[in-house]
């Protein structure tokens, strides 16, 4: 299949962003910290330690240099080592990402569900009280802090009324087989449909959790994008040729909101993984969001800075992802 | 000079005025009214237990009470007491200055600085303002709370870090919004008239960009302030900002989450609390934003 | 390029002037990479006291060339010369004393006037943007600079754009163009977002600071009868060239270029019901004009050589320019 020449374009586009990426990753790594070597090594550690890192980190060397070493580590994935649990930072990450990665995706759909659903319907009911009770809504999500959501969720649906487990991704005992490391997408493939329940049970609240918190954003742009839409002239037109509302809003202007909803998608996203550290934590969840915080909590240095850079790379392809789509649907962009 | 001094103030108190023009405006919209009142509740209780603090509230002393450990809410302890049977509403209480100064510091520091830069790029054009959208470009790469836990966990735990990271985090959004104004602006014909008569780059920043671009920001900027709070409070809950003993609001969550199962109002009564000063900034944000954004106006 | 009949240099003048804009960034992706010819090649002087009318349609250029007399676009080739100094040559203060002669009135009052700026402030920018006066001397001047302009009211200077009409504002405009007693004006259709019964007040309005202050004005219009009111010449511009140039009596009733004599066939007669003209075809493309002269494929005398060989500006008359092979057989 040939790829179109855009396409390569913009995959190119996000190699300098990248860089950017690590260089500002660099600069909080080596440079912001009093000293490197003592947060490179850990709380309990020593002289010989330290000594050792900062020849291995190339601690002493001018900058420029310093960054070069850094840019090689990272991309020949020698990402430290976690003076907490003395594996390699990378390794760890690599367990603990797909759980986030599943996490992310449910949240996301659900996100997406609610984003549309309310954005449409307030914009369609635009200044009537049904609109400014969802607006309450959609701007109670952001202005929620993810510790007050976790937190009441889990007592409302784990202690009050038992319906969720309280935390992790299968019930103890279980284990999945694992082939992506992602629980839900690992049970189905391999048929084990118990299994499969049990994760699904196990991801729901803190993917409505994570997606509560985030809809907001795009519920607001898309109201606002609908509302635009809905007072052109070819709207008018359309209803008075009689047209059914149904496919005057979806059908129409949906339709040309369609593509501030994939920009708003990507920022989503963001604001998503932003979430997820402390959503995971507090439901238990082995993703690195939980990673991430426990890393802190344990004054692992080099843990926080790996983390930092996989979400940050993440962002960027999700950015990625909702540009190709932003192409795809808009034709005056394409042609 | 004075004449100059007068000129400045007079169009200060000009700018005051519409700001209060706009801010009684909001009476038209109830909800955000609310909003404005909820936010200026707090911080004028912020600025009374700043200077009265210990003078005021009844629970002054920090009384350690074994025998009412983590009791629950009751006249005398509305907000329960902690694990050292401490009375939490006054360590909420106590609290409320740090939430909520922090966060319009923070603010105001990354408007101004956001503000300034993005406007000489825009007037410089050319390779500073390819500069700073690349800047722009990779810090929005990264999450704001990630980036701004990764920056306070190297800097060290202290509430001027975690100030210094938010702030670092923050001002790359302002300097985009306002670059993308001083473009506007660029192509207004009274700006290029300005041109045109030989005014200097310096006054036209001046006298043209920020009275017509300073409404837009600050409308954005305060519903930002409610966003700053959760992200500071979430480091004071991962324990990158305030230290104990000083009181902040995320921190005592996390304090408290450990005894969710026997003490719930524990963590939830300071997270409420940031809720409900959050909710006040983005009700608020919410309206200023409708009534300054062009964009909205059209569809009134 | 001409000189007045008696050897006196131009005011101002450009020389081979060409402004061509390449397209990118936020532009559809079919048309990047490609070049605007806004200005191709014009010369054309101003001399003083003189009002010169440069007329066109939407896309003809003639902004751009005019707001180019004013160093708003850095010319692709070319020179500015203000009393025989390159414009684009002088620098810093050099720079600063010439730009106090050369001002503009612009055509949307709405828009041109700073709205969170008082009409003290608007009027006396220019004049500050020279500095070394004291507060008094500012406000007296705009007192009675907005006196020449017909505005009398005594809290006026504390008033904001908003507060005033269309014709108001564009008096404003006109005030803080001349405060500085500038020689060149250039006013870029002054009066066209003004509601008619306005229109001729302003007009009469610029002519009489015209003769206050011996200016010279470059009056940009798509109108002909502003154009013939107010000009003592005529240039016409087509697709970034200038195709006609003379007194304005002679481009009106003795026009020799075909497109000009479109262009007045084309306007409605007060008193008369006479079926219009209009020109054919469509406004040339900006980035692709055709080979040879730019207006041969709507010109009903073009010929062969018109498709190849592109028409330079001729002196047909004294006095009267045109740039067509076959200028004398047209009428």
């Amino acid at each position: 299949m040939r790829i179109p020449r855009f396409l390569l374009v913009r995959l190119a586009s996000i190699i300098p962003v990248l860089v950017g990426v690590t260089f500002l990753s660099f600069i909080v790594a080596r440079v912001m910290v009093p000293n490197a070597a003592r947060a490179w090594a850990g709380l309990i550690t020593n002289a010989a330690v330290i000594h050792q890192l900062t020849v291995e980190y190339h601690l002493n060397d001018p900058l420029w240099q310093q960054y070069g070493y850094y840019m090689y580590d990272i991309v020949t994935g020698n990402w430290g080592l976690s003076p907490s649990t003395k594996l390699p930072v990378l390794y760890e990450i690599e367990n603990y990402f797909p759980a986030t990665v599943e996490l992310v995706i449910v949240a996301s759909i659900l996100s997406i569900l609610f984003a549309t659903v309310f954005g449409v319907y307030a914009a369609v009911k635009h200044d009537t009280k049904a609109d400014h009770a969802i607006r309450l809504t959609y701007l109670s999500g952001i202005a929620t802090p993810p510790f007050l959501a976790a937190l009441v969720a889990s007592i409302v649906f784990t202690h009050l009324i038992r319906v969720f487990p309280s935390g992790g991704e299968l019930s103890p005992g279980l284990v999945a087989p694992r082939i992506t490391g992602m629980v839900i997408l690992d049970t189905l493939i391999t048929g084990k449909f118990g299994l499969f329940a049990n994760a699904l049970y196990h991801i729901i609240l803190p993917a409505s959790v994570l997606a509560f918190l985030g809809y907001g954003i795009g519920a607001r742009v898309l109201r606002a994008s609908m509302i635009e839409s809905l007072n052109q002239d070819y709207i008018r037109t359309a209803r008075s040729k009689g047209l059914a509302e149904s496919r005057v809003i979806w059908s129409h202007a949906f339709r040309n909101s369609l593509t501030t909803a994939t920009t708003v998608l990507a920022l989503n996203v963001s604001a998503l993984l932003g979430g997820t550290l402390v959503v995971e934590y507090i439901f238990s969840w082995p993703g690195i969001g939980s990673f991430a915080v426990n890393s802190i909590l344990n004054y692992d240095f080099p843990s926080v800075i790996g983390t930092t850079l996989v979400y940050a790379i993440g962002v960027v392809l999700a950015n990625l992802v909702a540009d190709v789509l932003y192409t795809y649907l808009d034709p005056r962009v394409r042609l | 000079m004075s004449q100059r001094l007068r000129r400045t103030t007079t169009s200060l108190m000009v700018q005051f005025r519409s700001a209060f023009s706009i801010l009684s405006s909001l009476r038209t919209k109830p909800v955000s009214a609310t909003g404005a009142g909820v936010i200026v509740f707090f911080y004028l209780l912020a600025v009374v237990v700043l200077l009265f603090g210990q003078y005021v509230l009844p629970f002054n002393d920090r009384a350690i009470d074994l025998a009412h450990e983590l009791a629950p809410p009751s006249l005398a302890h509305p907000f329960g007491t902690d694990q050292l049977g401490s009375d939490l509403f006054r360590q909420v209480v106590y609290a409320i200055p740090i939430d909520m100064f922090v966060p319009l510091a923070i603010v105001i520091v990354a408007l101004i600085v956001g503000a300034l830069i993005g406007t000489i790029a825009a007037f410089r054009g050319g390779w500073a303002d390819e500069l700073l959208m690349r800047i722009t470009d990779i810090f929005r790469a990264f999450p704001g709370l990630v980036l701004a836990l990764a920056i306070a966990a190297a800097l060290g735990a202290s509430i001027a870090n975690a100030m210094l990271a938010l702030m670092v985090v923050w001002w790359p959004a302002y300097a985009r919004i306002a670059r993308g104004e001083a473009l506007a602006l660029n192509s207004k014909d009274y700006v290029k008239f300005s041109k045109i008569t030989g005014v200097s780059q310096r006054r036209i920043i001046l006298t043209h960009f920020f009275p017509n671009v300073t409404p837009i920001l600050i409308a954005y900027a305060t519903a930002d302030i409610g966003t700053v709070l959760v992200l500071f409070s979430v480091l004071g809950y991962l324990g990158l900002g305030a230290q104990v003993p000083v009181p902040e609001w995320g921190r005592i969550v996390f304090t408290g989450q450990d005894f969710i199962q026997q003490a719930w109002w524990y963590p939830i009564f300071p997270a409420v609390t940031i809720f409900v000063v959050v909710m006040g900034f983005s009700l608020l944000g919410d309206g200023l934003r409708d009534l300054l954004d062009p964009r909205l106006k059209s569809t009134r | 390029m001409p000189e007045r009949p008696g050897g006196e240099p131009p005011l101002i003048e450009l020389r081979d002037l060409a402004i061509h804009f390449s397209l990118g960034g936020k532009t559809l992706k079919h048309d990047r990479g490609k070049v605007v010819h806004a200005v191709d090649g014009v010369s054309l002087a101003i001399f003083s006291g003189e009002t010169l009318a440069l007329v066109g349609e939407s896309g003809s250029g003639k902004t751009t060339l005019g707001l180019a007399f004013l160093l708003l676009y850095r010319p692709t080739s070319g020179s500015v010369l203000f009393q025989g100094k390159d414009l684009w040559a002088a620098k810093g203060k050099e720079l600063k004393s010439l730009k106090r002669y050369c001002q503009v009135v612009f055509q949307d009052p709405s828009s041109s006037l700073d709205p969170r700026m008082t009409v003290e402030a608007i009027v006396t920018e220019p004049l500050r943007a020279i500095g070394g006066f004291d507060e008094n001397h500012y406000i007296s001047r705009a007192v009675e600079i907005l006196r020449l302009v017909g505005l009398d009211s005594p809290d006026l200077l504390g008033k904001y754009p908003h507060q005033f009409s269309g014709g108001q504002k564009q008096r404003i405009g006109i005030a803080r163009a001349v405060i500085t007693t500038p020689k060149f004006v250039v006013l870029d259709e002054p009066t066209s977002a003004l509601d008619v019964s306005v229109q001729a007040q302003i007009l009469n309005l610029l002519k009489a600071v015209q003769q206050e202050y011996n200016l010279s004005y470059l009056l940009i219009t798509h109108n002909i009868d502003v154009a013939r009111y107010m000009s003592d010449r005529i240039a016409v511009m087509y697709a970034g060239k200038i195709v006609e140039l003379s007194d304005a009596e002679t481009v009106i009733e003795r026009s020799r270029h075909p497109y000009t004599l479109g262009l007045i066939r084309s306007v409605p007669e007060l008193g008369s019901s006479a079926p219009l003209q209009g020109i054919p075809g469509d406004v040339t493309s900006a980035t692709a004009p055709p080979p040879g002269c730019r207006f041969n494929p709507r010109c009903r005398f073009a010929q062969d050589v018109c498709k190849t060989d592109e028409p330079s500006l001729r002196e047909i008359q004294p006095g009267h320019w045109v740039a067509c092979h076959f200028a004398e057989s047209v009428s």
